[in-house]
């Protein structure tokens, strides 16, 4: 069955949002914006009192992950915006997330307080130190409940490993380590180790003359410890095993598509380029997403993916414009259902698209507030490419392409999503029970 | 930025909808030149207090060298002669080009000292069309010694200059050689480019 997607109201957020991430168990959504701030939802437990309420994500924890710094040496600014987030599998009842910026990657473990400890000998209720002398008798201090307060706390800082920008992190299934991406290199850590990392691959060319393609993204595989993969700027996809060779700058396997002479233009190069990469939950598929389409690759065939879906094709004959104006080089991400049965990415005019695999549909949705009334279902939207426009049909020409939806994210389990447009976080849930 | 050069996208993209635009040799030139002014253009503009992203640098640097390559195979036309980037003019694109990723490099990575670009020699003997002037002129005040620049392109500077020591003295008389940046650095660059050309 089709699912029937309901708005959920999210007030406005302070700042671009630059990534959005559940947790494992989907209980947990977090945002990352431009301003470094890192904001955590909750989704709320089922109450049978408020039946309307099932599952609605309020705001768990805010805290500040990042600021903006200054080279000095290079004279270069630091941007403190959050590139990515990722959760590391739950062990106990706090939650621990990695979130980096452009070049340093953080541990921040969040953790709930619900007591405290009261009949303190040395100070009292104000936190006034007593005078020891007039202490006559001694006491155990207690634990009274108090009201819940979310706590985040750096735990390790992982920093001065990368001297280009910072685009992916991944977490190994080892739940050990994990790897960073940058433009040119790739870096494994062990989550206990800060001062130390492994330099997995380098493509950076002796002579930065020659250097013509840059890492774009970087992911571990779900169950393999020793495998990942990177994509490149070239719209060519890496998969290496640790276990072959220390430095993996040769690969186990090469993906790449033939190039279709037929469309070949001054941009296919730049178009071709992959923004993401994603592994299927399944561990035998995996996706990349370039400008104009995303692509379902099997593992096992290296030649040509077994699926292309087209994102917004209408855009082909608009290259020169989007150069001009540089959203050719906008990066969007994708994402899998829990399941495996959907993808889902971004497009422009706060557009999202939805490919179901299995029964060969696709469906154009909008995140916008006028649109919408929270609990309706969202409306399927069309983009007319020429000829007369129908009824709610939207021409190409008035399309905004401020308003570019790059980050959007899939519960693990159920049909719920998280899409961010600009400082506006989105989530819908699948109304059909 | 002088005025008149860059045009409008809603007018190249009217003319490519329209196919108003004329796609004999001609007009194909004018677009690739267009495209050309453009890239140069966002070169420049990614100079900022941010490190400039790489990936969006080298896209833009692989687009460039694509157009160059496309301009010079192109055949002359038999009509008015089109501003054409071959010879030196050619040259002295190749060695912006190539020294931006290397700017970039030193910019980016404290360990790599600055290299001199080597001057790779351009065709010598192949009969030069007249160079476009009001381009020349462009891309002389961006990309040498133009104030705002001057950290990055000083290396191109230089390079321009020395890549015939057959015409340039060894010893320089002093009022020959200007502050980079001044009105007199561009107007003997520009003439330069029309000597070498003619």
């Amino acid at each position: 069955m089709q699912p029937l997607w309901s708005q959920q109201a999210v007030p406005r957020a302070a700042d671009i949002i630059s990534t959005v991430e559940f947790n494992h168990s989907g209980d947990l959504l977090a945002t990352g914006d431009k301003g470094g701030r890192v904001v955590i939802f909750q989704r709320e437990q089922e109450n049978k009192s408020r039946p309307h309420s099932r599952g609605e994500y309020n705001v768990y924890s805010t805290f500040q992950s990042h600021e903006p710094e200054f080279d000095y040496l290079k004279s270069l600014e630091i941007e403190e915006k959050i590139n990515k987030i990722r959760w590391l599998p739950q062990q106990n009842a706090a939650h621990f997330l990695l979130s980096t910026n452009d070049k340093t990657i953080k541990l921040w473990k969040i953790s709930e307080r619900d007591k405290r400890a009261e009949g303190y000998n040395l100070k009292d209720e104000d936190g006034r130190l007593r005078d020891p002398f007039r202490i006559t008798a001694l006491r155990v201090p207690i634990l009274k409940p108090m009201d819940l307060m979310v706590e985040a706390s750096p735990r390790r800082i992982f920093a001065n490993a990368h001297t280009y920008h910072i685009n992916s992190i991944s977490v190994n299934s080892d739940h050990e380590t994990y790897l960073s991406a940058d433009d040119l290199r790739i870096n494994l850590w062990h989550l206990e180790i800060t001062d130390r990392s492994f330099n997995i691959v380098d493509i950076k060319p002796a002579n930065m003359e020659e250097l013509t393609e840059v890492i774009t993204a970087a992911e571990f595989h779900p169950h393999q410890c020793n495998v990942f993969v990177y994509s490149s700027s070239k719209g060519t996809i890496r998969l290496c095993d640790m276990r072959s060779s220390a430095l993996c700058d040769r690969h186990s396997k090469f993906f790449e598509e033939p190039e279709d002479p037929s469309s070949r233009s001054f941009f296919s190069e730049i178009i071709s380029s992959i923004s993401d990469v994603k592994f299927s939950h399944s561990g035998r598929y995996m996706m990349t997403r370039d400008y104009l389409s995303v692509k379902v690759w099997d593992l096992n065939m290296e030649s040509r993916p077994v699926e292309t879906h087209q994102v917004h094709e209408y855009l082909r004959s608009k290259l020169c414009s989007l150069y001009e104006n540089d959203c050719i080089f906008d990066k969007f991400e994708c994402c899998w259902s829990g399941s495996d049965s959907a993808i889902m990415t971004g497009s422009y005019n706060n557009f999202f698209r939805m490919f179901d695999r299995n029964a060969r549909r696709d469906v154009t949705l909008e995140a916008s507030r006028e649109n919408s009334k929270p609990r309706a279902s969202l409306k399927p939207r069309k983009v007319c490419t020429g000829g007369k426009r129908k009824k709610d049909e939207i021409s190409v020409d008035s399309l905004d392409f401020n308003k570019k939806i790059l980050h959007t994210a899939w519960h693990p389990a159920e049909n719920i999503i998280a899409v961010a447009a600009t400082n506006n976080l989105y989530i819908f849930q699948d109304k059909v029970n | 930025m002088v005025g008149g050069l860059k045009r409008k996208h809603s007018d190249l993209e009217e003319e490519e909808e329209d196919e108003k635009w004329d796609w004999g040799p001609a007009g194909l030139r004018s677009y690739q030149q267009a495209l050309l002014r453009i890239s140069l253009d966002k070169v420049q503009r990614s100079l900022g207090p941010r490190a400039p992203s790489l990936r969006r640098h080298v896209l833009i640097h692989n687009t460039l060298q694509q157009l160059q390559a496309a301009l010079c195979l192109a055949p002359a036309p038999a009509l008015p002669p089109e501003p054409l980037f071959l010879g030196e003019e050619d040259f002295s694109l190749s060695a912006t080009i190539g020294s931006i990723l290397r700017e970039l490099e030193t910019s980016m990575d404290e360990t790599e000292p600055p290299q001199n670009p080597v001057a790779p020699p351009g065709p010598q003997n192949e009969v030069l069309p007249q160079p476009d002037p009001v381009f020349l002129e462009a891309l002389s005040s961006r990309y040498l010694g133009d104030s705002g620049l001057d950290d990055f392109f000083l290396d191109i500077d230089t390079s321009a200059v020395e890549k015939e020591p057959a015409l340039a003295p060894p010893e320089p008389p002093h009022n020959l050689f200007c502050a980079p940046g001044s009105w007199e650095w561009n107007e003997l660059d520009h003439i330069m480019e029309i000597i070498l050309g003619s």
